[in-house]
């Protein structure tokens, strides 16, 4: 049986800010492979911190579970391995960020052949069938200074699939781009996702688009102090 | 090499950036290059103009002594010694010279001893028991050849009247025209002592002589104010070239303090203006730092990138640098700004002065690029999921 991307189980993190904390506790959160999550709220609920903890950015208060893949990387966090913990990133996670989050000085093919280096998956043959899909193959040799909102976002979606990661991250992926692009952009993130066999954790403001995309949607509450991601949020 | 392989694409993204970066670099590298070629212009010239004479590690006693063979093995086995044969007494190693073929031109000439190794006459084989080498002004002066016969005559008084001497000899050879500048006759040093004898009215008796001077040359040039001092302490005045020599010898030690005074505020200057660079190039990236973290580059990788880059601006500025040094130097070279000798190089910047400049500048930049890579390593991937 596969183990499941990730899964969070009796985690809490506390995020500070000036003077103010916030705490979020995750009961419990399991992401099975080709799953498709998205937490919605607005600013200040809890997205963030949640994804930081499910990227391994960010150490965890406490954790009962947090596993990648099976590997238990509360252990990893309570050794202090960082740069174990960066190789799980590496070979388990990709990423979609608000404009992108390209490396500004690689061009596109670069960025997408980096991430698979790091993952020891060179395939350049997956990257470029990729590329065409997400009609950027003309775009490889660009760079991201030179590209659309748009495009960069696709770009995006290629880094972050492009060596096969169990599971993609993220972060207001629609939220630079115009709201008809937004649809799309989800539309093709899920699309590839769902072909390559990954799941995906995706914070948003954009609730109706997520749904509209097939993911399924995790509210967090605003105007508290402290947010709790139920047990039933399981995906 | 991944990490080799982002600190280049990166430089190569910002080329303004790197080649102020280089010329910033350049700028400081090159004085102390040309400072560096000055100096060894200089003191290589003066060391030349005195290397260039044998003469110059000579060093003669000026009064006459008796030193034995236990002296003379004792001062041949100095490490500084480089050649050293006993010599007669001053006043009395002189003749009156001839070639045999053309009697009657005669000239007075002093009898220097000479042994194998001697510097003044390189490549010239010592003379046998009856053999001479001439001096180019005695050849000159009697229109003498190597090979040609020729007669030595030596005159003593007894009472009122006078006894002659006369040695036939063999030139074997010219010394060249340097090696001394008057006329005289290199012999093997039992000729000094039959001539000396022979004034003395002393039959060679095969006891054990003493001899009243030396003919000594030193191995080095640094080596002539040792021998000057150590023959000093033996209470021996000598003639030499060791003011010259020691104050050459200052004079290299003065410049080169003063060059290590310059270089070492140089490259303070390198040291803080790269490693400013380098600093606010990482606090500048730091966020593209954050996202490589987070895709999962090892630290040790995103700590090299800096120091790659370091190095990528030393060699570019020690490359540049020495370009701009040579083109400087051959300026001064050509006007002689500072009243270089004829024929010769100022300032002279090689191989050695550009190797020297690389590896300083690299040392440099890596201790310049500890501090951004210090902070590159902090870089918190949680900082590369948030976009600005």
């Amino acid at each position: 049986m596969t183990d499941a991307p990730l899964r969070l189980e009796g985690v809490v993190a506390t995020r500070r800010a000036g003077g103010a904390a916030f705490s979020l506790t995750i009961e419990a959160l399991r992401l099975d492979p080709g799953a498709l999550v998205a937490v919605t709220g607005a600013s200040g609920t809890g997205k963030s911190t949640l994804l930081d903890v499910a990227a391994l950015a960010r150490r965890p208060d406490e954790a009962m579970r947090l596993e990648v893949c099976g590997t238990d990387a509360a252990a990893l966090w309570s050794r202090g391995a960082k740069d174990a913990l960066a190789g799980l990133r590496a070979r388990h996670f990709g990423y979609v960020l608000q404009t992108g989050g390209l490396v500004p000085f690689l061009t596109v093919g670069a960025n997408a052949a980096l991430a698979q280096d790091l993952a020891g998956r060179r395939d350049p043959g997956h990257l470029a069938a990729l590329a065409e899909r997400l009609g950027i193959g003309a775009l490889l040799a660009r760079m991201p200074a030179t590209l659309s909102v748009g495009q960069r976002q696709r770009a995006a979606i290629l880094r972050a699939l492009a060596h096969r990661p169990a599971l993609v991250l993220a972060d207001e992926p629609t939220a630079s781009v115009h709201p008809d692009m937004a649809a799309t952009i989800l539309a093709l993130l899920a699309e590839q996702a769902r072909q390559a066999g990954a799941a995906v954790l995706l914070a948003t403001h954009d609730a109706p688009a997520a749904r509209a995309a097939g993911f399924v949607e995790i509210p967090l509450q605003p105007g508290a102090a402290s947010a709790r991601l139920p047990a039933l949020a399981e995906a | 090499m991944r990490s080799l392989r982002l600190a280049f694409a990166d430089l190569r993204r910002e080329p303004a950036f790197t080649l102020c970066s280089v010329l910033a670099l350049a700028a400081v590298i090159a004085p102390l290059i040309l400072l560096a070629g000055l100096r060894a212009g200089v003191v290589a010239g003066l060391k030349e103009d005195l290397a260039a004479s044998p003469r110059t590690r000579e060093i003669a006693n000026i009064q006459n002594l008796a030193l034995d063979a236990a002296w003379f093995a004792a001062l041949a086995a100095r490490p500084e010694t480089g050649f050293l044969v006993p010599r007669t007494r001053l006043l009395s190693a002189t003749g009156s010279l001839e070639a045999t073929a053309r009697p009657g031109r005669v000239a007075t000439v002093e009898i220097l001893p000479t042994a194998p190794g001697d510097p003044l006459l390189p490549g010239i084989a010592p003379p046998g028991d009856t053999q001479v080498i001439l001096t180019a002004s005695a050849a000159q002066r009697l229109s003498i050849s190597a090979g040609d016969a020729i007669r030595l005559r030596i005159i003593r008084r007894v009472g009122d009247g006078r006894e002659v001497l006369n040695l036939d000899l063999t030139t074997t050879a010219i010394a060249p025209a340097g090696a001394f500048d008057r006329d005289a006759i290199f012999a093997p040093p039992a000729l000094g002592r039959r001539v000396q004898d022979f004034l003395d009215d002393r039959t060679a008796d095969g006891t054990a002589r003493r001899a009243e001077g030396f003919r000594l040359h030193a191995k080095r040039l640094e080596d002539v104010p040792t021998l000057v001092a150590l023959l000093q302490a033996q209470g021996i005045e000598t003639r030499s070239r060791a003011d010259d020599v020691a104050a050459l010898l200052a004079l290299d030690r003065n410049l080169t303090a003063g060059f290590a005074v310059i270089a070492t505020v140089g490259a303070t200057g390198f040291i803080l203006g790269l490693g400013s660079a380098l600093w606010a190039s990482v606090s500048r990236k730091r966020r593209t730092l954050s996202l490589l973290r987070l895709m999962g580059l090892r630290r040790l990788t995103l700590v090299l990138i800096p120091i790659w880059q370091g190095i990528a601006y030393a060699i570019g500025g020690s490359i540049l640098g020495t370009a701009i040094a040579i083109a400087a130097a051959q300026a001064v070279n050509r006007l002689a700004l500072l009243g270089a000798a004829e024929g010769r190089d100022l300032a002279r910047i090689g191989l050695d002065e550009f190797t020297l400049a690389c590896l300083l500048a690299t040392t440099a930049a890596i201790l310049a690029a500890a501090a951004a890579a210090q902070r590159a390593a902090g870089a918190d991937p949680a900082e590369g999921l948030r976009d600005e």
